[in-house]
């Protein structure tokens, strides 16, 4: 029996050796070691003591400030306290900062002492009490890994009492920021934040190598950005990209400013109070932002000399753009043959000359008038358009695509409207020539609109920021610049006498006319099948076939011919549904940016990531697909190897947008130019030493590489 | 197929130049656009999305706060709640290779699936790409996307940056507010917030 129960005893023995016991279970390895330092054991009623929380952290790795800074956490205290007992908030020592790949962190390495006052109720007897703590420290270096410690202590019981170390709280208080009364303000200024700090007069300066600060309220700056520090006087100024919170957001900007001097660093608390300009500025903003939801444009903060023109420059310009757009192919077409009708018209009758004349100036400035019209009242509706915003229509291009063409067909000799446009028949003296002439005007605008021309997109632009009643005379007298060459020529006896005698060299030219008109059917095509696709362009190209043959079949075969074309001309305006249906769906089918050779996409948040982020300077080239100037200017100016060559040297960045179909985020970049349409270039120079950039340089309309590289390379001074 | 390149000013693309890092999108402005390929293969396009609610989920399986989310169930409630009411849930990894949290696709689904998490898909953005363009700093990171296309709230999923579990209750949920607000055409009371939790492992 003995034996046995010997035996057991030790075999008991053995399984308890052999099996783990629980502090053995679970060992995950540490990277902190979390100590609570009371300074005494001894309380009494109404007296508070400090405790800390020592962090002794593995090298390399970190735990967190208040602010933990991009990501990480800060640590939790929670304490389980007897009735009527108080803990405060939690104190920090003055962090650093820590970098974390493109983040940045504020936090601590090696060790940290965390306060926090425990405060005895005023009742309290003096007998022993317990006070528990879990306390919650994440650490990271590559990886971020939470640890938790439970403390207990019991106070006014000698008998549990462990070390009391009132130095080591006293030694942690020296590492804490010093609470100071420093001036201190804060703004923003351009996406920048500035803090300034006004040291006292008993300061010297000379002493202070560098300075740096951190932000209590999350948000406030971008942590990761470089700051730059700069002196005046006994000012300290520390300017930092902006971050995401909002000023109104932060109740108090407190932060710890960092002085470095040769004999190490010294930390201080400090309050800053908002700017009081900045409040200024800000209802200034507000106000233009007023303004700018009423006209659909916004009024640029600095003087920029697109919006200075006077009026009567402007409308100079307007009418110098109307002029030239009689040259551009749309419009040529249209002109010559109403020249030619005039011709014939001189010779026998000179007053209807003069009434044709008026009647299509007529139809052309009430057609401009119209468009303008419905644009302004779009934008007040809220619709982010400019000018040019016709041809970010699908449906629209497709069916001026369509109109041209017919117009194409025309002049060929397919079919003849009445007596053909070129022709003079009985019409010309009665009534119907004369609205016939008017419509011809209409016409004409009409076919006008998709092409535009120097001088025109200045007074255009300058058009959409003025009341209505100023922005549609200024298209009135576009209208009158485009209607003018007719017109004089109508009234001229004498210019009339410089017109070729008519013969049978009209129908050969009134045909080869038909040519510049089929040219801008195809370009208008090559818009299209970028904006929804090719099977869109395939149903309006059949759509073509479709109007040519209605066209041939109507006169011949009597009812029948007739009835033919009807169809047809039916089957051809299908094809503009099937252009709806791919806008309905919402599809920009080509981007245009993948077809370029250089630069990248623009987005506001690129041209703000180029801006704030890098010292680079920045080329924005606004464009789109129907812009003919835009085009020319880019295979001009950009797209050529000087220019490559400028851009590489100097780092630049190049952003360019497309605007061929709606983009509210161009029309918003344009607007705040000033702008109401494409194209657009804007340069913006590299920084500063002081971190500021120079104000952006807008360049103009027709640009010439020479032009381009010295934007590109010229001293922009600080002002 | 028909080509646009056989037109005139065409040339290939280059414009897939590197994505800036860290440009920060605006709450209240348009999302940024992305292109990308998900754990199917599938190419994922956000303005394809358009007329959806879409949440992006920035996590990353090891970092203790996505573990407090999931380990309590929390995150995948949140996903079933929002996929019930139409939303289109997107779990997005920029962990770098050799970095924690980075998987591959078949990884990641069936971490997905031992999880009982129901994202619309995951996205595996190895390049740190789609991060850098939202700017995402840490796991979890939460973004919500109207139907418009506009980001109405980014930041941290509740206001307990707390790694343990036990403060997920007593939390305010502000992707699970943002969404209610959405779907009751309210008010989003809080859209931006300072994200919590581990730095994205670019």
């Amino acid at each position: 029996m003995r034996i046995l129960s010997q035996f057991l005893c030790l075999f008991t023995l053995a399984m308890m050796a052999a099996l783990p016991s629980p502090s053995q279970a679970q060992e995950m390895e540490r990277y902190t070691t979390l100590n609570l330092i009371v300074p005494s054991y001894d309380i009494q009623a109404g007296e508070t003591i400090t405790v800390g929380l020592e962090q002794i952290i593995a090298p390399h790795w970190h735990t967190y400030w208040q602010n933990p800074g991009d990501s990480g956490a800060a640590p939790n205290m929670t304490w389980t306290l007897p009735e009527g007992w108080n803990a405060g908030e939690v104190m920090f020592p003055a962090p650093d900062k820590i970098e974390y790949g493109p983040l940045l962190n504020y936090g601590y390495s090696n060790r940290a002492v965390l306060l926090q006052d425990i405060i005895a109720p005023l009742g309290y007897d003096g007998s022993p009490v317990d006070l528990k703590v879990s306390a919650e420290v994440l650490v990271c270096k590559d990886i971020c890994i939470p640890e938790y410690d439970d403390f207990v202590i019991t106070l006014n019981d000698p008998a549990r009492a462990g070390d009391a170390n009132p130095s080591l709280i006293d030694e942690a208080r020296t590492t804490f920021p010093k609470p100071v009364n420093f001036a201190a303000t804060y703004t923003e200024k351009k996406d920048t934040f500035i803090l300034r700090t006004s040291l006292p007069e008993t300061m010297n300066m000379d002493l202070i190598n560098d300075a740096y600060f951190v932000p209590l309220p999350w948000g406030v700056v971008d942590n990761a950005a470089k700051p730059v520090v700069s002196f005046e006087g006994n000012d300290i100024l520390i300017k930092q990209a902006r971050g995401e919170q909002p000023f109104d957001d932060v109740d108090e900007m407190l932060a710890v400013l960092t002085l470095v001097t040769d004999k190490g660093k010294a930390h201080y608390e400090i309050i800053a109070d908002l700017d009081p300009d900045y409040a200024q500025m800000q209802a200034q903003a507000l106000k233009e932002k007023a303004l700018t939801q009423k006209t659909g444009t916004s009024i640029p903060l600095e003087d920029n000399d697109i919006l200075a023109p006077s009026l009567i420059l402007t409308l100079v310009l307007a009418f110098g753009g109307g002029l030239i757009l009689n040259l551009m192919p749309c419009v040529f077409p249209i002109l010559s043959m109403k020249t030619l009708s005039l011709v014939k018209m001189a010779q026998h009758h000179p007053g209807h000359a003069r009434a044709h004349g008026l009647a299509y100036t007529a139809g052309v400035i009430i057609s401009f008038i119209l468009v303008a019209g419905a644009l302004i009242v779009l934008q007040l509706g809220g619709a982010q358009i400019g000018w040019g915003f016709q041809l970010q229509n699908p449906l629209i291009v497709a069916g001026l695509a369509y109109l041209l063409f017919i117009v194409g067909l025309n002049l060929a000799g397919i079919f003849e409207v009445g007596h053909g446009l070129g022709n003079v028949g009985n019409n010309l003296s009665s009534k119907k020539g004369i609205i016939g002439a008017f419509f011809t005007g209409v016409l004409a605008t009409l076919v006008a609109t998709p092409c535009t021309a120097p001088f025109m997109a200045t007074a255009v632009g300058v058009a959409f920021t003025q009341p209505a009643a100023i922005s549609l005379l200024i298209f009135a007298v576009l209208g009158l610049g485009l209607a003018f060459p007719y017109l004089l020529l109508s009234f001229a006896p004498a210019l009339q006498s410089f017109l070729p005698r008519p013969g049978a060299w009209m129908r050969s030219f009134q045909q080869f006319l038909s040519f510049p008109m089929f040219l801008a059917v195809t370009w208008l095509l090559w818009v299209l099948v970028q904006q929804v696709g090719d099977a869109q362009l395939f149903s309006v190209l059949i759509g073509l076939v479709a109007i040519t043959f209605a066209f041939w079949a109507w006169p011949r075969g009597a009812w029948l011919g007739k009835l033919v074309a009807i169809i047809s001309f039916g089957a051809a305006l299908y094809g503009l549904p099937v252009v709806a249906k791919k806008m309905d769906e919402g599809a920009r089918y080509y981007q245009q940016t993948k077809n370029l050779t250089m630069g990248e996409e623009f987005s506001a948040s690129t041209l703000d990531y180029y801006l704030t982020k890098t010292d680079r300077p920045v080329f924005v080239e606004m464009t789109a697909a129907w812009c003919i100037t835009c085009k020319l200017n880019h295979a001009s100016s950009i797209d050529i190897d000087a220019t490559r060559d400028v851009f590489a040297d100097n780092e630049v960045a190049f952003l360019v947008g497309d605007w061929t179909n709606q983009d509210t985020g161009i029309t918003e970049y344009l607007h705040s130019f000033g702008r109401n349409g494409v194209p657009l270039y804007v340069f913006y120079p590299a920084p500063y030493e002081d971190g500021a950039r120079p104000d952006p340089v807008i360049l103009p309309q027709l640009l010439t590489p020479s032009l381009v590289e010295k934007t590109m390379t010229a001293d922009y001074i600080e002002n | 197929m028909f080509n646009v390149k056989k037109f005139g000013l065409m040339a290939l693309a280059v414009g897939m130049m590197a994505a800036p890092a860290m440009a920060a999108p605006k709450v209240g402005e348009a999302a940024p656009d992305f292109t990308a390929t998900d754990v199917h293969g599938k190419e994922f396009k956000l303005s394809d999305h358009q007329g959806k609610t879409v949440v992006l989920e920035w996590t990353n399986n090891e970092c203790p706060f996505v573990v407090k989310h999931y380990g309590s169930g929390n995150m995948q409630a949140l996903q079933k709640e929002a996929r019930a009411q139409g939303v289109e849930w997107i779990s997005i990894i920029s962990s770098a290779p050799g970095r924690q949290g980075h998987v591959t696709d078949a990884e990641a689904l069936k971490i997905a699936e031992d999880k009982g998490a129901t994202p619309t898909t995951i996205i595996r953005d190895e390049s740190g790409k789609v991060g850098k363009m939202y700017d995402a700093k840490t796991t979890p990171h939460m973004f919500v996307i109207n139907a418009e296309g506009t980001l109405v709230y980014d930041g941290a999923i509740d206001d307990n940056s707390s790694p343990r579990a036990s403060t997920i209750e007593g939390a305010n949920n502000y992707v699970r507010a943002a969404l209610t607000s959405l779907k009751d055409g309210t008010e989003i009371a809080t859209s931006k917030t300072q994200p919590y939790g581990c730095g994205v492992k670019y």
